[in-house]
């Protein structure tokens, strides 16, 4: 268990969690990206930017 | 094809970077990419790997399959001096380098040798499959025939473009390209008639005007019209107006390039509309097992991971219309400097993506086996 970076909720991490790994908030419905997992770190995860080009 | 991890092969930064810059210091415009590729295959030969160039002209260099690197050999035409110098503080403000990088300028630095010099060290060092492939900035010839000519799909694919070393793409919009004729009899111009010319600008016009969108929604969930060349007046032989208007239609991932063609069919009145191989959109997911690699890649490279969709189009689209795995594109350099007379990139940047680009392949291996 840790704490969503959001709401404060607590969000459960399943055994096999590992870095880079995006997991929902069931509370807010934050997208939580796993930073580090000894011990589980959570940041919001980066949202979609618009960019020109190919 | 799979590979062991002794197909590695350890690619020194100097040499990296002699790489990147011999490249660039190569013209290749779409069409002459051979001696670009030929620099490529010495590349890969010098490290034991093996290399060759297709029927097409990429250059093919197959090893696991874990991941497939891919960029393109080719630029858009226009000599940009090279030279590496120091980046200045307005480079900075720019967002292309930190003040006092060295800083490579030339055609292609960005758009796209950097991902590709930067993809082929990646699969020396990791013993993964690389292919650099031709015309991209044209008909993508080089894409679609690897889509054609590869037996069996990757189990994944980077595809070579600047994102920036922190940033990772996952959508591009479509493409249409389209070419309107109309023919109509010559007559005194007083005549109030509307002539093919007139049929053209008539077309567009409504063609513009069904694709008029809300200006706040965000440019990739638009579609985005554009002219992009028109020619008209009286033939030869005096008897007749003619105009031909040639258009290129962006999609969006929520629509198919079909509901579009027709859409802009529906505006046509008089004359006729021939339709280039359209190039469907595509938009990844971030939780793939290739996304969720790169930003832990990144991260450890001290970045801080960016997720982009791109209003323009790329060979990403075709690798994902042929091929079911997970995907993105990547690669050192800011965007805004494609296809620019300024064209330059940060040599620090460039050492960052390999060494994100080393360990994405490092761990897509590793979860492989």
């Amino acid at each position: 268990m840790t704490e969503c970076v959001e709401c404060g909720a607590e969000v459960s991490l399943h055994d096999d969690l590992e870095v880079g790994e995006i997991i929902d908030c069931t509370t807010c419905g934050a997208e939580l990206e796993v930073v580090d997992t000894e011990p589980p770190v959570l940041e919001r995860a980066p949202e979609l930017e618009e960019d020109w080009g190919e | 094809m799979s590979a062991t991890m002794e197909d590695t092969a350890d690619v020194s930064l100097e040499a990296a970077r002699d790489l990147l810059i011999d490249l660039v210091a190569t013209p290749s415009p779409s069409g002459e990419e051979g001696a670009a590729a030929e620099r490529l295959v010495e590349f890969f030969d010098a490290y034991g790997r093996e290399a060759w160039i297709d029927a097409v002209g990429n250059v093919r260099a197959p090893a696991d399959d874990a991941v497939l690197l891919t960029s393109h050999v080719d630029t858009v035409p226009g000599e940009i001096p090279v030279r590496v110098d120091a980046a200045d503080a307005a480079d900075e403000d720019a967002e292309i380098a930190n003040a006092g990088d060295d800083l490579l300028w030339g055609r292609g630095s960005v758009d796209a040798t950097g991902p590709l010099a930067a993809m082929a060290v990646a699969a020396v060092r990791t013993g993964v499959s690389f292919v650099g492939v031709v015309q991209e900035e044209t008909s993508s010839l080089g894409a679609r025939h690897l889509v054609a000519d590869r037996e069996v799909e990757p189990d994944a694919v980077v595809n070579g473009e600047p994102s920036g070393a922190t940033g990772i793409t996952l959508g591009y919009r479509g493409f249409l390209n389209g070419t309107y004729v109309a023919t109509s009899e010559s007559g005194h111009t007083s005549r109030p008639e509307p002539n093919a010319i007139q049929h053209a600008t008539n077309w567009w016009t409504g063609v513009e005007a069904a694709f008029e969108q809300d200006e706040y929604a965000p440019v990739f969930e638009r579609v985005t019209a554009k002219p992009v060349a028109i020619d008209g007046g009286i033939t030869d032989d005096g008897l007749s107006v003619e105009a031909t208007l040639e258009a290129q239609l962006r999609v969006p991932p929520s629509m198919d390039v079909e509901t579009i063609r027709e859409t802009a069919e529906a505006a046509l009145e008089i004359g006729t509309v021939s339709w280039d191989e359209p190039i469907p959109p595509v938009m990844e997911s971030p939780r793939t097992e290739v996304a969720r690699a790169f930003r832990a890649a990144i991260r450890a490279e001290d970045g801080e991971p960016r997720l982009l969709r791109k209003t323009g189009t790329s060979d990403m689209n075709l690798y994902a219309d042929a091929w079911d795995c997970p995907m993105v594109t990547y690669g050192p350099g800011n965007s805004e400097l494609d296809h620019a007379p300024d064209e330059r990139l940060s040599l620090p940047e460039f050492d960052q993506s390999v060494a994100v680009l080393e360990r994405v392949a490092t761990t897509l291996r590793e979860d492989d086996e």
